[in-house]
């Protein structure tokens, strides 16, 4: 038991040292949030402001699927990091430089974070 | 006691590369490495095709990431060690600015090339990297070889050897 318990605690502390950030991470005026995470404060900033449908018109590359499916699982019911995650695993590189450059010019950053 | 410290050393020798292995997010191991060109911090072009025949550490950094500076000097140690044998360091940096990144060059005394992406281009279209450090080798055919994500001692002897059997005169393939 005592030795689960130290690999736990060591598995813990290892993972918050080793690196910054373990999934995609967007930042818009000094507030940054998991892109997918189910926070009122990532949904206020990205679907309550309408960000995110502007962000994924202008993401001319990314097929109508893709945004539908976006749009789905970080501003309504279904909401879903992991299905977000999934969605983004799944992109082409022209695909990330269309989703990359849209939130570019509405202001937000991608995976610039502090740790 | 002995049994904790073997179990402790197992997981940390094999938890970056555990990681690298839980995601599938980028391109994969096994697969060829998506040709990029970016600037120097002397800002000549750099292109990866240029290091064709040669094993390339391609790394991902910043110099805000605590554990991509506490890694680059084994990094460095382990390019001095094997950059005679056909080993190649090209390190990406995502800062803004050039100065953050020539100056961790400077206070680090690093060696090995430093290309600038402060547009996240190659770092995020390209390689889709979600976690910092992130780093990939590439094999002389320009075939990606391992994924490591998190600090890595990059001159403990398990590592450079993983490193050592990619090289032009290694025998893996």
């Amino acid at each position: 038991m005592k030795n689960i318990f130290l690999l736990s605690a060591f598995a813990i502390v290892l993972s918050a040292t080793t690196g910054c950030s373990t999934t995609f991470r967007i930042s818009k005026e000094g507030r940054g949030y998991m892109w997918g995470s189910e926070s009122k404060a990532i949904y206020a900033m990205l679907c309550e402001s309408g960000d995110l449908k502007k962000i994924l018109a202008e993401a001319s590359s990314l097929p109508q699927r893709v945004k539908e499916d976006l749009y789905r699982y970080n501003c309504t019911q279904e909401r879903s990091g992991a299905k977000v995650k999934e969605i983004y695993a799944a992109m082409t590189p022209d695909e990330r430089k269309s989703l990359r450059t849209a939130f570019k010019r509405n202001g937000y950053d991608i995976n610039a974070m502090t740790c | 006691m002995f049994l904790r410290r073997f179990v402790m050393l197992i997981f940390l020798l094999s938890w970056p590369f555990y990681a690298a292995h839980s995601t599938d997010i980028g391109p994969h191991v096994g697969k060829r490495a998506p040709v990029f060109e970016l600037a120097t911090t002397d800002n000549k072009k750099v292109k990866l095709t240029d290091y064709a025949g040669k094993a390339v550490i391609l790394n991902f950094w910043a110099s805000w990431c605590g554990p991509c500076r506490a890694e680059m000097p084994s990094l460095n140690r382990l390019y001095e060690d094997l950059k005679d044998k056909g080993l190649v360091v090209l390190a990406v940096s995502i800062d803004r600015s050039l100065e953050a990144a020539t100056s961790l060059k400077s206070e680090k005394g690093l060696t090995f090339t430093i290309l600038m992406d402060p547009e996240k281009e190659v770092y995020f279209d390209d390689y889709a990297v979600v976690a910092l450090p992130t780093t990939f080798l590439i094999d002389a055919e320009g075939i990606i070889r391992e994924k490591f994500i998190g600090e890595i001692k990059w001159d403990d002897p398990a590592v450079r050897q993983r490193i050592a059997a990619y090289l032009p005169s290694g025998k893996k393939r």
